[in-house]
């Protein structure tokens, strides 16, 4: 049971870290660079998971995703473990863009001009210049993001599919039925493997590769 | 000489909130010229190279590049698709690159012929051996000269330089000014170098673009801005510091009063006439006045002579910068190669050749 909560964590936060990172450093970018009207909208929009409290949220995602409606387009999320991943990435969206855009807003914007200048597409830009200069920031941000989605109790008490525990829920039903010492060892147990995944993962990405000409 | 124009500039204006950086800007460039933009900070020579480059779009006018439209209000050609290279103050060079990657960024060739170009690049620039250097391990003047091969490495027409010695010490700056300019007068490339630097832009120019509130001032030579500046506010850019704002034309025949009783002549060539009663702004260069310490017997023509009290002495190296006061109340300077006790009467003569003269319209 803990090997099956502890994999199924890994697998929702992974893919929330993953995903959000992808729209963290959109919007990020938008805010930074783009000349977009609706800047200040979006960065409030991003905003909003942090200020409104985890049950609320959980609720809010019951009455989204548990509509009629949604079924014909396979979107009837409510029960199944994709509702997880959503509210995952919805909640870590707003740290992964803060942390994202702090980086990108010291980043002198001729840095990206001078390589538009030389020809380069606005892809090319992003993986040669951006993501390396912001390589730090964005480690940072997937391994907090993976770290926050791994142990979030509210959200994951009132969306998690039957018979499908995730690790904080498991942990606090074994709280629940008196089971001290399985409970303190699951947390013990998932705080390490978590800590190791996100410090090997750092030493990994801090790697730097040097090429000789 | 049959010139080929490759920039053209129509009536161009880029405007933020309600300030002009660029105002009703219209001026040609020709293929391998140098052209120095000279101005103030804030005078809209960086908006002009941004809007040259296409990372920024005008509000107004166009902007052709061999003879191809490539910015108006409706019209904006990606900066990669113009031709044009660019130098920022800060060099933007990217700290995870090394050399060879930054002259390399851009290139599509294949690896042989692309290792050949770079350091074929790297050995013009004398940047043999830095090639595996992080720009965090190079000097000032290393960073610059990366920034250049960089921008050289895609063989542009037209290369943007955004005052690119402005971070460099005094000496670098002197060695780098004929290096550059040989450099780019070698390549064929057509050049235009923003510069706050007044001697800076003399030195390297061909022609100079004199920009004031993104409002073009004048465009010549060195030579004929230096001899003849347009506006009062160009000769003061240029070195003519000294001024008087209130002289009026005595007569017809350019004498102007400096004082109750004392008048200057001004015979630089003028594009206006200056009649009797006329008021005047008159301008002059420190260096154009000679300061005699006892009145002279006779003085060459065409020169002004008046009598002047010194204020103050200050050692600048080569000379002493004398400041002058005439009376009633015009203060100037002078250089002069002793120092000269403040309290003390001497004799400034100038050359009235060397007197700038704008007409003040009072409205």
């Amino acid at each position: 049971m803990f090997i099956d909560s502890l994999l199924r964590s890994i697998k929702i936060a992974s893919t929330a870290a993953l995903v959000g990172l992808i729209l963290g450093l959109t919007i990020a970018y938008v805010l930074a660079f783009a000349k977009f009207r609706f800047k200040h909208f979006l960065e409030a929009v991003s905003l909003v998971s942090l200020a409104v409290p985890g049950v609320v949220l959980g609720i809010g995602y019951i009455f989204m995703w548990n509509q009629k409606w949604l079924e014909p387009f396979g979107l009837l999320l409510y029960g199944k473990p994709s509702i997880l991943i959503i509210a995952a990435i919805a909640g870590t969206l707003p740290i992964i863009t803060r942390i994202i855009s702090g980086t990108i807003a010291t980043i002198p914007h001729t840095m990206l001009d001078v390589a538009q200048l030389q020809g380069v597409s606005l892809a090319g830009r992003i993986v040669s210049i951006l993501l390396p200069l912001c390589k730090s920031a964005l480690v940072t941000a997937a391994l907090s993001a993976f770290g926050a989605s791994m142990f979030d109790l509210a959200v994951n008490s009132i969306l998690y599919p039957p018979g499908q525990l995730t690790l904080p829920v498991m942990i606090n039903k074994a709280f629940e039925d008196l089971r001290f010492g399985y409970a303190a060892a699951a947390t013990m147990l998932g705080g390490i493997i978590v800590t190791t995944v996100i410090v090997v993962i750092s030493k990994l990405m801090s790697i730097k590769v040097r090429h000789e000409y | 000489m049959n010139r080929k124009v490759i920039i053209q500039i129509s009536h161009l204006s880029k405007q933020y909130d309600a300030h002009f950086a660029i105002n009703d800007l219209s001026f040609d460039v020709y293929e391998g010229e140098f052209i120095s933009i000279l101005g103030p900070s804030g005078g809209g020579k960086s908006t002009l190279l941004q809007l040259i480059a296409g990372l920024a779009k005008p509000d107004a006018g166009e902007i052709r590049i061999q003879e191809r439209l490539v910015s108006s209000l409706n019209t904006m050609l990606p900066p990669e698709q113009r031709g044009v290279s660019m130098v920022f103050q800060n060099y933007a060079l990217w700290p995870h690159m090394n050399v060879y990657e930054h002259v390399a960024f851009g290139l599509k060739l294949p690896r042989v012929q692309r290792d050949q170009h770079v350091h074929s690049l790297l050995e013009l620039l004398e940047l043999q051996g830095l090639a595996n250097r992080l720009p965090s391990e190079l000097s000032g003047g290393q960073q610059q000269r990366v920034a250049i091969a960089r921008a050289l490495a895609t063989a542009p027409r037209i290369i943007l330089l955004d005052e690119p010695m402005s971070n460099l010490d005094g000496y670098l700056r002197l060695q780098m000014r004929s290096q550059l300019k040989a450099m780019f007068k070698k390549l064929g490339t057509t050049v235009l170098y923003v510069t706050h630097d007044s001697e800076e832009a003399l030195a390297m120019a061909d022609r100079l673009l004199i920009i004031k509130d993104g409002h073009l001032e004048q465009i010549d030579t060195p030579l004929a801005c230096y001899a003849a500046p347009a506006s009062a506010w160009v000769a003061g850019l240029l070195g003519a510091i000294n001024r008087t704002t209130a002289s009026i034309a005595v007569n017809n025949s350019r004498e102007f009063n400096v004082g109750y009783d004392q008048t200057l002549r001004a015979l630089n060539p003028l594009p206006y006439s200056i009649s009797q009663g006329q008021r005047v702004e008159l301008r002059s260069r420190p260096e154009d006045i000679t300061i005699l310490e006892k009145e002279p017997a006779s003085i060459p023509p065409n020169y002004s002579l008046n009598r002047a009290f010194v204020l103050h002495s200050g050692f600048e190296g080569k000379y002493w910068r004398v400041t002058l006061l005439s009376e009633p109340e015009v203060l100037y300077y002078a250089l002069h190669d002793n120092y000269l006790e403040p309290g003390i009467y001497v004799w400034a003569m100038s050359d009235s050749n060397k007197i700038f003269v704008y007409p003040i319209n009072e409205k």
